[in-house]
């Protein structure tokens, strides 16, 4: 019996390395569920949200283990119902079922473009199986991978969250509940980049390097427009699905990177470059979900999502700020947790372009690279202020000062999560030999022999230095601070303001002035309109807007709207003219599958 | 020795796009022109011409002596000594001094040696100064730097070449005293040479 | 056996060194502005000073001005035993510039922390623009490690000090991607034009308004932390880009006047940073980008002329 499954399951180790991915994440993810859903207790029913977390689940390790185009879209489509059904959870809320609307929408042109595309395939192939379409990879030609690469882009890079099909991310994101939306962020948006590896490495085979320069500027301008859009958000949850747009388009900028690798013929290039895409996958994964959990726990106790009237959560919530804390440090690339592995490797891999490419791609690559390290710098930004105003200060409102307490499984769920970032990154050595083997089975290439020459360009051993060197100094700093306490005192008492001792809460700095630099001189961007009115007293307003949404999905939507009202005009409303459209469609359509296919 | 010089030329360059006051345009203009002068010397050391000598003395005397000082004293009857807001200037003129320089090496990359390169970047510059910038001395100095962009490429491509050299010279210098005189009296009419009230001289 | 004594001793060098090198800082500024100013050992008075004294902690704050000043100092000192000072060889497998340079990003990141954390308006404004321009620094950054890698091909900045010392020629770009280090040197460290180290007016501070609360031994933690980071960033500028001097071969002759040759090249680059800080006034904050934009149009040139030549 055993046998029937292998012959049903894809049992390569990209399918293995992803469901793993998909495990380890939902448990901690599960074990904060069961204590977050005691809020939804009054109003709305418990067993609705746990039965469609579970088909949630399964349904994504049912689209990672299918070896047949039909299966995959099958699980697909019963992955896309199942977050729009979560998506609307909070129902009574007329936002969130506009947001889930919007996502329901998105969610499936990337499911139509999916099935086009793997129509195309069968067409040239005459195929289902996975495992024959792989065989088939070489005898493409080269206009039919352009199309079933640009199919693949917009199918999966709508689910995945690339520019400019992004615009459900920051809608969708904070309508959920907390746990379903770490789930959907940290979880489906790496099933999103399964399916683009598998089409891109191993149906495709061998590609032209303009379609790694191309995925690589797409995968940049994500990157740097999303964090742009991150800095100026008020509410927590809609930063934080930005953020989650910024490293997506991260991993498919590496992706592009060891495709441009490959089609030089660089390949132990190409597979270290795969192997940082891979493993940024899995550590933003856990950084991104501790950081959702760490924005439910906040949301129960407080019950508002808006920083600005936060602060201060320090004092009654310890054991999630402490979380936060490692979730914050984890995605600015601190040393030695796992956020900063990822990046270091990801870094290393646009340099070591300097000098095998020869050409102005190398600029050009050099260039997407800076670009990459001031998203990096704005990361940090970003974060700073989300845990800064969030958890540290003061109260800025009443909302912060009355504070349920959190629930124990919520603190287990996002334990568990801090555990995972601090052991990836310590542990990245062995981690990434681990992850090169994958690699090496999806570029296909043999066994490529790492010399010490490019294992001594990756950064593993490096950080197991310096994290023990950080241990010891830590260790003794902290005896001699020991030591050196025993004659003194400290005070506790009011913070110096240099003379003014009348501090207020509402004099610390708030959210939007904490970013307000950036967004001065990105206004462009992210349209930043201020308005300063001074009449009885000063007034003033600032508001952003998602460019992209405003100039280019408003548009497409009002077009839609008047040909659709232009489009009633053929409805009569007797049943003979219905009749005759249904039969003249019959013969149309069974007119072209004779002539054309 | 040749690359010192050319990168010394090239850091004064990209950071004359970002000046605002115009004391420091003049300095600038007045060391890049020493810049080029050296690499004439050493060119003339290097391959024996000696009419490249001339050239490096000619060109010392008449543009950073002579021209630097006749806008200086021209600078010195204005009533605003920096430029007060710009149509291109900050970021934008570094972005685009980058992305100049990126085209100008990615076009020209084996075609000769790398001054030709170093001049054209420099009308590169030139040609963001004279047109994002509304003072008139400003743009003076922009048309200025592509003149020495064109001398740095025409060292280069013709080699016997004294008099064109030297109607080069003469014409800059005559340049200089013409706008100089331009400046002085529009400045003394008008109290402004900010070029946004020259199009309200028009009907 | 010898190389023992060089793993303790180079990071001893740069800790115990650190308050000297600052002190001589103040000193060259004070003799440019032609008063006697204080001693060269005032940092080591100082710090001494403040880790007698009793400490007052804010009430608003959490375990992040508890605790977050030591680790700012076990961040500069891990890096220490990590960089070559006066010797270096091929045989290092550790030493990766991007570990260092991420390491002393801890500091930052710590201290804008400590600035929210303590509920005053000061500290919001230091850490809102310490990491304003710490962004915008970050591509220099790479674009620095980028040429580096070009002319040396490893990352490993114990090779990277063994090939520029060696080297009695460099390639092309090699001025330009040192003064564009230089200038990031200034924007990381919080020297002028992009802040003033020396000002309490919360108009014109950004790294002490973040720290304005801290008192005592936190104090000094802070304090020696910063020196010593300085004192690392000049130390990457002198050994990947300034030649001659430091030692390859392990024996007494060669090690003493590589710290001879380390100390005068240090001292230089105070003189000019002194010059800097008293020729020039501070920029006002959104003249900052363009300053960085000119240094990371300086490292991209920089590697187009190493490319093309």
């Amino acid at each position: 019996m055993l046998e029937s499954f292998y012959n049903i399951m894809m049992t390569d180790w990209l399918s293995i390395f992803f469901v793993a991915l998909i495990i380890l994440i939902s448990i901690p993810i599960c074990l904060f569920s069961i204590g977050y859903v005691k809020e939804y207790r009054q109003n709305y029913s418990i067993k609705y949200i746990y039965s469609m977390m579970t088909f949630f689940i399964l349904s994504m390790i049912g689209v990672v283990f299918s070896n047949n185009s039909i299966v995959f879209m099958i699980f697909w489509e019963i992955m896309s119902m199942t977050s729009f059904f979560l998506v609307i959870y909070e129902y009574k809320n007329k936002e969130n079922l506009s947001s889930g609307i919007m996502y329901f929408v998105m969610t499936h042109i990337s499911g139509l473009v999916l099935m086009i595309m793997f129509a195309l395939i069968y067409k040239y192939t005459n195929s289902f199986d996975f495992k024959e379409i792989m065989e088939y990879s070489n005898k493409f030609t080269l206009t039919q991978k352009t199309i079933i690469f640009i199919l693949a882009i917009i199918g999966f890079g709508a689910k995945a969250g690339l520019m400019p099909l992004h615009a459900w991310l920051p809608k969708a994101h904070p309508s959920a509940p907390s746990n379903v939306s770490a789930l959907m962020s940290g979880v489906m948006l790496k099933v999103a980049v399964y399916g683009f590896i598998r089409t891109a490495f191993m149906f495709l085979g061998d590609v032209p390097y303009s379609y790694g320069i191309s995925l690589m500027i797409i995968g940049t301008l994500t990157a740097i427009i999303s964090i742009l859009n991150a800095s100026a958000q008020r509410n927590m949850k809609k930063l934080l699905a930005y953020s989650s747009a910024e490293n997506i388009g991260l991993i498919f900028s590496v992706l592009g990177l060891a495709i441009i690798f490959k089609s030089y013929g660089l390949n132990t290039l190409a597979v270290l470059a795969l192997t940082a895409g891979l493993f940024h996958a899995v550590n933003h994964g856990i950084f991104k979900s501790l950081l959702f959990t760490a924005a439910g726990s906040v949301l129960y106790s407080t019950g508002t999502k808006n920083m600005n009237e936060l602060g201060g959560l320090y004092k009654k919530m310890k054991f999630a700020t402490f979380c936060a804390f490692v979730g914050t440090a984890a995605i600015s690339a601190i040393p030695p947790l796992n956020g900063f592995a990822s990046e270091v490797a990801i870094f290393m891999s646009f340099i070591q372009v300097a000098g095998k490419i020869d050409s102005i791609w190398m600029i050009v690559i050099i260039l997407c690279g800076s670009i990459l390290a001031l998203t990096s710098g704005a990361v940090m930004y970003v974060s700073v202020k989300s845990f800064g105003i969030t958890y540290l200060g003061e109260p800025r409102s009443i909302k912060a000062q009355n504070i349920h307490k959190v629930p124990i499984s919520m603190n287990i769920g996002m334990g568990l999560l801090s555990v995972y970032a601090i052991l990836f990154g310590v542990l990245s050595k062995f981690i990434f030999e681990y992850i090169i083997k994958i690699s090496q089975d999806i570029i296909n290439v043999g066994n490529i022999r790492l010399d010490e020459n490019t294992l001594q360009n990756f950064v593993g051993f490096d950080i197991v230095v310096m994290a023990s060197i950080i241990i010891s100094v830590t260790v003794v700093f902290l005896l001699v601070n020991y030591i050196t306490r025993k004659n003194k005192t400290f005070k506790v008492y009011d913070t110096w303001g240099c003379g003014f001792n009348e501090a207020k809460p509402y004099m610390q700095y708030s959210g939007s002035g904490f970013t307000q630099p950036l967004s001065k001189i990105a206004t462009s961007i992210i349209g930043y309109k201020k308005t300063v009115l001074k009449e009885e007293t000063i007034f003033f307003r600032q508001h952003t807007t998602d460019m992209i949404e405003k100039y280019l999905y408003n548009p497409i939507i009002s077009l839609v709207d008047y040909l659709a009202i232009k489009i009633t005009k053929i409805h009569y409303g007797q049943i003979q003219v219905y009749i005759a459209y249904i039969i003249m469609s019959l013969i149309i359509a069974v007119v072209c599958v004779v002539k054309f296919i | 020795m040749l690359e010192t010089i050319l990168e010394v030329l090239l850091i004064v360059t990209i950071l004359m796009t970002g000046f605002r006051r115009i004391k420091l345009f003049i300095y600038a203009f007045a060391v890049q022109s020493l810049c080029i002068a050296l690499i004439c010397f050493y060119l003339a050391y290097t391959t024996g011409e000696n009419s490249l000598y001339s050239v490096g003395v000619m060109t010392i005397f008449m543009k950073v002596i002579l021209t630097s000082g006749l806008i200086k004293r021209v600078s010195k009857s204005l009533k605003e000594n920096r430029e007060k807001e710009f149509i291109i200037g900050g970021l934008l003129s570094y972005v685009l001094c980058i992305a100049g320089i990126i085209i100008t090496y990615g076009l020209l990359a084996d075609f000769g040696p790398p001054f030709l390169k170093v001049g054209v970047v420099l009308m590169i510059v030139g040609s963001i100064l004279l047109v994002g910038r509304k003072e008139a001395i400003t743009q003076m100095i922009g048309f200025l730097t592509i003149e020495n962009g064109i001398v740095l490429l025409e060292i280069y491509m013709v080699k016997m070449s004294l008099i064109i050299e030297a109607g080069l010279m003469l014409e800059v210098v005559i340049l200089a005293i013409i706008m100089g005189t331009m400046i002085f009296n529009i400045n003394r009419e008008f109290d402004t040479i900010n070029t946004d009230t020259f199009s309200n001289t028009k009907r | 056996m010898l190389i023992y004594i060089v793993y303790i001793l180079q990071p001893l060098l740069i800790l115990l060194l650190a308050p000297l090198f600052m002190g001589i800082l103040g000193k060259v500024k004070a003799c440019f502005r032609g008063y006697t100013g204080p001693s060269v050992f005032q940092v080591y008075y100082d710090i001494a000073k403040l880790m007698k004294k009793d400490e007052v902690i804010s009430k608003s704050s959490s375990f992040v001005t508890t605790i977050g000043p030591l680790f700012t100092l076990v961040a500069a000192v891990s890096c220490t035993f990590i960089i070559p000072v006066f010797y270096t060889s091929l045989a290092f497998s550790f030493g990766n510039i991007f570990v260092i340079i991420f390491t002393l990003g801890i500091i930052k990141f710590i201290t804008s922390l400590i600035g929210l954390d303590s509920a005053s308006t000061f500290g919001g404004m230091g850490s809102s623009r310490e990491l304003f321009i710490s962004m915008l620094a970050e591509p220099i950054m790479f674009v620095v490690i980028t040429f580096l890698f070009i002319e040396t091909k490893s990352f490993n900045i114990f090779t990277i000090a063994y090939a520029n010392s060696t080297q009695l020629s460099f390639g092309p770009g090699h001025v330009l991607a040192a003064l564009a280090f230089f200038i990031l040197l200034l924007a990381e460290n919080a020297r002028m034009p992009v802040d003033n180290p020396e000002t309490h007016l919360e108009l014109t501070m950004v790294h002490e308004a973040m720290i304005l609360d801290l008192s005592g031994k936190r104090l000094a933690y802070i304090e020696l932390a910063s020196a010593i980071k300085f004192v690392l960033f000049l130390t990457i500028l002198i050994n990947g880009f300034l030649p001659y001097g430091i030692a390859t071969g392990l024996n007494l002759l060669t090690m003493g006047t590589a710290i001879i040759l380390f100390i005068i090249k240090l001292i230089g680059c105070l003189i000019v940073i002194a010059v800097i800080e008293t020729t020039m006034a501070k920029f006002r904050l959104f003249r900052v980008p363009e300053l960085l934009t000119f240094a990371f149009a300086l490292g991209i040139v920089s590697i187009i002329i190493n490319h093309y030549a």
